[in-house]
């Protein structure tokens, strides 16, 4: 467990430091064993939030600006509160908009004030500094489009797939329509139709079109049969 | 008598049409042994040829079924009887009527007109006897004006034949 969540933060660090702009963002000493779990959660919802945010770096394409700006404040903020923040707001997603009033409430606890008090500010800024992210990977993802889109030029393609698939889709038939199975539903008694087949075949006499088991509309279940 | 039933039948629904449709493409690939289907334009009404199978009362024999495939096939059976004569048969009146579950209150709608006319061929090579049944005179009087044959109440208790 220990080694781990060690290789873990390693992991976590080397992605911060090819971002370059923060090298300092996780505090190697602060982690204690059971913060493997949040550190988790933490990368892989800022992996999430990074797709989000990249369809809306291109809309505004002038964000990229900005970062510049905000990029020099996250230096200033010490690695361990930063931590504790962005660790903090990862659990309460839906806080985001917390008012200040909100975070008075909290101010009896020492420790506890020192990072709800960052919360407002910081939630602010990683939303800005992840569009930030978001601008690069949007580069190197448009890069790799493009790369490839010249590769799907150079293949030539055109006709073995398109000549493969006929013979592979008329494995099963629907009994009623007699044609390629469409949402295929089950009976209880294990036969096979499209929904709507058997849907129509029930209203018209309620059992089973294939071996005449009595049924009813809730004793059938939609199935998904392999494709291959 | 059916032509005029026949007549004022709906045209098939879209659904219909299409299970038709491979209905006789499957049929032209892979056609029921002993039948022939007489090629006609009408998708609604099949006339098929019924040969007797060998080693039976029937062998050597042929007959012309009629199948009117309603509006709403397959949820609904066609309507399926001999153009007269009719096979002299216990479940098989002489206008030509089926007495056959399948046709009426056993049907399925994954039931198709290739296994329909493999039941038919069945029941004739079972058969014993040549005869018609005991109420054929009675039946057929009260079936005069044109009446389907899915319009009666069948009594099916004779499972032998």
């Amino acid at each position: 467990m220990a080694s781990h969540s060690l290789g873990q933060f390693t992991e976590g660090k080397v992605r911060n430091s090819q971002r370059g702009k923060m090298p300092l963002t996780v505090d190697l000493n602060y982690p204690a064993p059971c913060e493997d779990m949040v550190l988790n959660a933490r990368f892989t919802w800022d992996n999430s939030q990074q797709g989000q945010d990249e369809a809306h770096s291109r809309s505004e394409p002038q964000a990229s600006l900005d970062c510049e700006v905000i990029d020099d404040e996250v230096v200033i903020i010490s690695p361990r509160i930063y931590a504790q923040a962005k660790n903090n707001s990862s659990r309460n997603l839906e806080v985001r908009d917390v008012p200040a009033t909100n975070t008075e409430q909290h101010n009896g606890l020492s420790d506890v004030a020192a990072q709800t008090h960052l919360i407002p500010l910081h939630c602010h800024k990683r939303r800005r500094t992840l569009r930030n992210q978001a601008v690069l990977n949007w580069e190197l993802h448009f890069s790799s489009e493009d790369s490839d889109e010249n590769k799907t030029k150079e293949v030539p393609i055109p006709e073995l797939p398109q000549s493969t698939p006929p013979p592979e889709t008329p494995a099963f038939s629907c009994p009623i329509c007699l044609g390629p199975l469409s949402e295929e539903t089950s009976t209880k008694c294990g036969h096979i139709f499209c929904k709507m087949c058997i849907e129509a075949s029930i209203k018209v006499q309620h059992k089973c079109p294939t071996c005449r088991k009595r049924l009813r509309m809730k004793d059938t279940i939609r199935v998904y049969l392999p494709t291959k | 008598m059916t032509s005029s039933s026949a007549a004022s039948r709906k045209a098939l629904s879209k659904i219909a049409c299409n299970r038709l449709q491979k209905e006789l493409v499957e049929w032209q690939v892979n056609p029921p042994a002993g039948f022939k289907h007489k090629v006609t334009d009408n998708l609604q009404r099949w006339v098929i040829e019924v040969n007797g199978a060998s080693g039976t009362l029937y062998a050597n024999e042929t007959y012309q079924l009629q199948v009117d495939f309603p509006e709403h096939y397959p949820m609904e059976a066609p309507q399926v009887i001999f153009i007269p004569p009719a096979p002299l048969h216990p479940h098989i009146y002489s206008n030509g009527h089926i007495c056959l579950d399948i046709l009426y209150d056993s049907w399925s709608p994954a039931m198709t007109a290739s296994s329909i006319c493999i039941s038919i061929l069945s029941m004739l090579s079972s058969s014993t006897v040549k005869q018609r049944p005991a109420d054929n005179d009675r039946y057929v009087k009260n079936c005069r004006n044109g009446r389907s044959p899915k319009e009666t109440r069948w009594w099916f208790h004779d499972d032998k034949v």
